[in-house]
């Protein structure tokens, strides 16, 4: 019993984050984001010039590229870039810089698992650290309901071989209104709302995460700077 | 409609010389208006009436107060350090206490006007009165030009 | 520590700064706006706050963003009808014009071309229209504005650029202490210096670079080693 406790607290965990602020330099913010073996970098350029044919004269336009580690973007990788997209686009303060872009590149270095939600919290680190205007910050979480019906928040890649359903919740961070629903699979209302819930509570942790990581990199104190450098070689 | 009840100067007499800038006034008056009526179904009371507390200054060096970036030190080149200089001593300037007075304020009235004010005032004070006053200074005047041979005589004294 | 920076992040309502706004006009900087009664941070970061009224988010931004009153280094990319195009950095290329400069009329222009760089103020700054600089001030005097001669040029983080621009800075003292030398720092993340020699001048930018890495907090510790970077 005691020990099917301690395997649910781990399941209903985030695995461990890390980041590491612009590690890019010829970008306007950068981060390199771990979540478990889950690795992403995220760049973001704003505001800089447009093509004429994109150009808005209300709002920024904003320009999304998500690379696969290896290879060119396929379906796959299209479909999470306009997903990304989307929840960027509703976070960013757009009319701030009209006639302008935004772009944000997404470099996938390792997938095991939740790439998406791991891609996103990138996405919108790196929009933090570049400077970007932003309506409010977001978080997305990854969770799965795996074969014996068991919740898994987070999951590692092996976790999901066998998954019955797996969903990608994204949270703004003001309200916590639902930015983004993924879902995959067969599932009850009842465990999707349940799902939710486990979802929203997750997306604090990771708000919590940004808050002071963010506060670390402005203090800038010795030992936050040689842990993130640690991070940095173990990552790579 | 109001402006048609509003009395209005016709284009003949506008085109008049010397109505020139009045012409321009009533151009402008008008342009006024026409903005005005293309945006108000826009503005609420709201917009119109509103004071607010806030002011947006999007400039950093402004914000943090940041001093000019063109700097030269130990005489590298000597046109900024000249300017830069002229700037320390205007700040300086505002922020040093009140030097203390060689002349206190009492005495610098009391030579003033005995070097200068009386000259001054006379002929200002002039401009400002009335025939009758003029006529008295000038009775005035020709009792001080007898009054002159007589000055000389009590300062003598004093010495 | 976070608490002690007093962190603000996106989205969020900061009350303290509504509540002095209750009693007088206060400034809000970049990184908060005003919607309708409050105010709400658009950038992450720590909250400053300057005596008397005025508030702003600082960040680690690297894009430069014109602001109208801003003194930069621009460098010139083309002639244009009446006007250089100037590179500041920002997402528009901004301009000046011939006659912005000092005792220039339409006969005797600036002789100025590409590759040249300009230490000029932001006259003119909306998302809607591209920058206008100017290299004279109200009374057409030229003052500390103008073309940069000779020296070394190299770009930086913002912060760095605001960071040695602080009333009383350290660096640019400590600086002083080891050589003779002139510099311009834009706050569009942008300097140039010169010395006596080009060693002394790579020397000189190294140092400055060298601080990039250093907070605000560490900068006294970081500027006793500056005369290291120097000889090296």
């Amino acid at each position: 019993m005691g020990k099917s406790d301690t395997e649910e607290v781990a399941k209903d965990k985030l695995r461990l984050m890390k980041c590491k602020f612009n590690p890019l330099s010829r970008c306007d913010g950068s981060v390199m984001y771990s979540q478990g073996a889950t690795v992403v970098i995220a760049a973001v350029m704003g505001p800089i010039e447009v093509k004429t044919q994109s150009l808005s004269i209300e709002c920024s336009y904003l320009e999304c590229n998500y690379r696969p580690k290896a290879g060119l973007p396929q379906v796959k990788e299209r479909i999470r870039e306009a997903a990304i997209r989307d929840v960027l686009e509703l976070a960013l303060l757009s009319e701030i810089y009209p006639r302008s872009k935004m772009s944000v590149q997404i470099q996938e270095l390792e997938d095991r698992g939740s790439i998406d939600a791991c891609a996103l919290n990138a996405a919108c680190l790196s929009m933090l650290i570049g400077g970007l205007p932003l309506k409010y910050s977001f978080a997305a979480v990854h969770c799965i309901i795996n074969e014996e019906g068991e919740f898994i928040v987070d999951p590692e890649l092996s976790e999901t071989v066998h998954q019955q359903a797996s969903f990608t919740f994204a949270f703004d961070s003001v309200d916590g209104n639902l930015l983004l629903v993924q879902t995959k699979g067969s599932f009850k209302i009842a465990q999707f709302n349940d799902i939710e819930c486990i979802c929203r509570a997750a997306s604090a942790d990771i708000f919590a995460f940004y808050r002071s990581n963010i506060g670390k990199y402005h203090g800038r104190s010795d030992d936050v700077l040689s842990v993130t450098s640690k991070e940095a070689t173990m990552e790579m | 409609m109001p402006s048609k009840m509003k009395p209005r100067l016709s284009r003949g007499v506008l085109d008049m010389k010397f109505m020139q800038r009045t012409k321009l006034k009533v151009a402008k008056e008008d342009d006024d208006e026409q903005s005005r009526a293309l945006y108000s179904n826009e503005l609420n009371t709201k917009m119109l009436n509103s004071n607010s507390n806030f002011i947006i200054e999007p400039s950093y060096a402004i914000c943090e107060g940041l001093i000019d970036g063109r700097l030269s030190f130990r005489g590298m080149n000597p046109e900024i350090e000249r300017l830069m200089e002229l700037e320390q001593v205007e700040k300086d300037g505002k922020s040093r206490p009140e030097q203390p007075k060689e002349v206190t304020d009492q005495e610098m009235v009391e030579t003033y006007y005995a070097n200068q004010a009386p000259a001054a005032s006379k002929t200002m004070g002039k401009k400002f009165s009335t025939k009758n006053e003029f006529h008295k200074r000038k009775s005035n005047e020709q009792q001080r030009l007898h009054k002159k041979g007589q000055f000389k005589k009590p300062r003598q004294d004093d010495e | 520590m976070s608490s002690a920076l007093n962190i603000v992040m996106p989205g969020e309502r900061i009350t303290a700064v509504e509540d002095v706004a209750k009693g007088k006009r206060i400034i809000l900087g970049p990184g908060l706006r005003r919607v309708n009664d409050t105010v709400v941070a658009s950038k992450a970061g720590p909250l400053k706050h300057r005596e008397p009224n005025t508030f702003w988010v600082d960040n680690y931004q690297r894009r430069y963003v014109p602001a109208r009153g801003d003194l930069i280094i621009g460098i010139i990319k083309a002639k244009s009808g009446d006007v250089y195009r100037v590179d500041i950095g920002s997402a528009d290329s901004a301009s000046i014009s011939y006659l912005a400069f000092e005792a220039a009329t339409k006969k005797n222009r600036p002789d100025l071309n590409p590759g040249d760089l300009l230490y000029a103020r932001v006259l003119n700054a909306s998302p809607d229209i591209e920058p206008e600089l100017v290299c004279v001030n109200s009374n057409g005097k030229r003052g500390k504005l103008g073309l940069l001669q000779d020296g070394f040029f190299f770009k930086c983080s913002l912060n760095l650029g605001r960071l040695l621009l602080r009333e009383n800075c350290p660096a640019l003292k400590a600086l002083t202490e080891k050589l003779p030398y002139e510099i311009a720092v834009g706050v569009n993340g942008r300097i140039w210096v010169k010395a006596h020699s080009a060693a002394e001048t790579v020397g000189l930018a190294n140092a400055i670079l060298s601080l990039e890495q250093a907070g605000h907090s560490e900068i006294d510790k970081v500027c006793d080693n500056l005369g290291d970077v120097l000889q090296a």
